[in-house]
């Protein structure tokens, strides 16, 4: 369905969307109450369209959003990718987990994987990520991941800090990636 | 020879002798890192373990920085040196999966 490769961290998969994970997706768009951080939430037209646009990120730019699934049960537990939409400043590192799956560093670590490939695999230059300034728990996952507030933007009409994400193979990063994928 | 060169000839042989000797420990110690670099990421992947808390990864860059510079070693060397062998163990591992 997408060139998506395969990323494996000690306890997640990486995975390119499928078919399948409409209806998890369905459900965090719909009644997700972090759905507020990005925007409000949507009708289950909105998630199809979102959807099928989230496929279609990945043939258009070579990259996306992941599903992100439990490696032992399966289960599709959020979304962590690469984003560049045609009024983005620059490719965005973004991560959404599903409702009963925060809490577990797993966005952490998925986004980890996601930074390596990025820089590696990718070539691309370090990434940013666009957070709402109330979206506390966003902000404090990108300081752990090492980002820097880079300045203040309004992208897609709502107001964001402009994070920049540590270089790939940046000491920490390095380090991070090796803790979160081996 | 004379006596000065033949002393030097020996000393130099003693230097060699013990750079083959630590390079064996280099080599030793790279596979026992790797042997338990292994190890956890079968232990996380088993009993669902998180990555390593947030402070960790500052801590051990600050920790490498000031063991290099009471080694007198270039830290940058140093940090350039362990990033290398840890990557490897993520690329280790990314081939391990696929």
């Amino acid at each position: 369905m997408t060139p998506a490769p395969t990323l494996t961290t000690a306890r997640l998969v990486l995975r390119g969307p499928q078919k399948r994970d409409l209806a998890a997706f369905t459900a965090w768009m719909t009644q997700s109450a972090r759905m507020e951080a990005v925007g409000g939430k949507g009708t289950e037209r909105d998630a199809w369209r979102g959807f099928i646009a989230g496929i279609g990120h990945w043939q258009w730019h070579g990259y996306g959003f992941f599903t992100v699934t439990e490696r032992k049960s399966g289960v599709a537990a959020g979304r962590v990718g690469v984003i560049n939409h045609i009024e983005w400043p620059q490719p965005e590192m973004a991560w959404h987990m599903f409702d009963g799956f925060e809490g577990r560093s797993y966005a952490f670590e998925a986004a980890c994987a996601v930074r390596e490939w990025a820089g590696r695999t990718l070539g691309l230059e370090p990434l940013i990520s666009l957070i709402a300034p109330t979206n506390t728990r966003s902000l404090a996952l990108a300081t752990r991941l090492g980002a820097v507030e880079e300045r203040r933007d309004v992208v897609d009409g709502e107001d964001c800090i402009v994070f920049r994400h540590l270089n790939y193979d940046d000491a920490r990063a390095v380090r991070q990636a090796a803790g979160a994928i081996a | 020879m004379t006596d000065t060169a033949t002393r030097a000839a020996e000393i130099l042989k003693g230097h060699r002798e013990s750079i083959d000797r630590l390079d064996a420990i280099l080599v030793y110690t790279l596979g026992e890192r790797f042997k338990h670099t292994q190890a956890v990421g079968q232990l996380k992947a088993e009993h669902d373990l998180p990555p390593s808390d947030p402070a960790r990864e500052a801590t051990q860059i600050a920790r490498l920085t000031d063991l290099a510079n009471r080694a007198d070693l270039d830290p940058e060397f140093a940090k350039k040196f362990l990033n290398f062998i840890i990557e490897e163990v993520i690329q280790h591992h990314k081939q391990h999966q696929s």
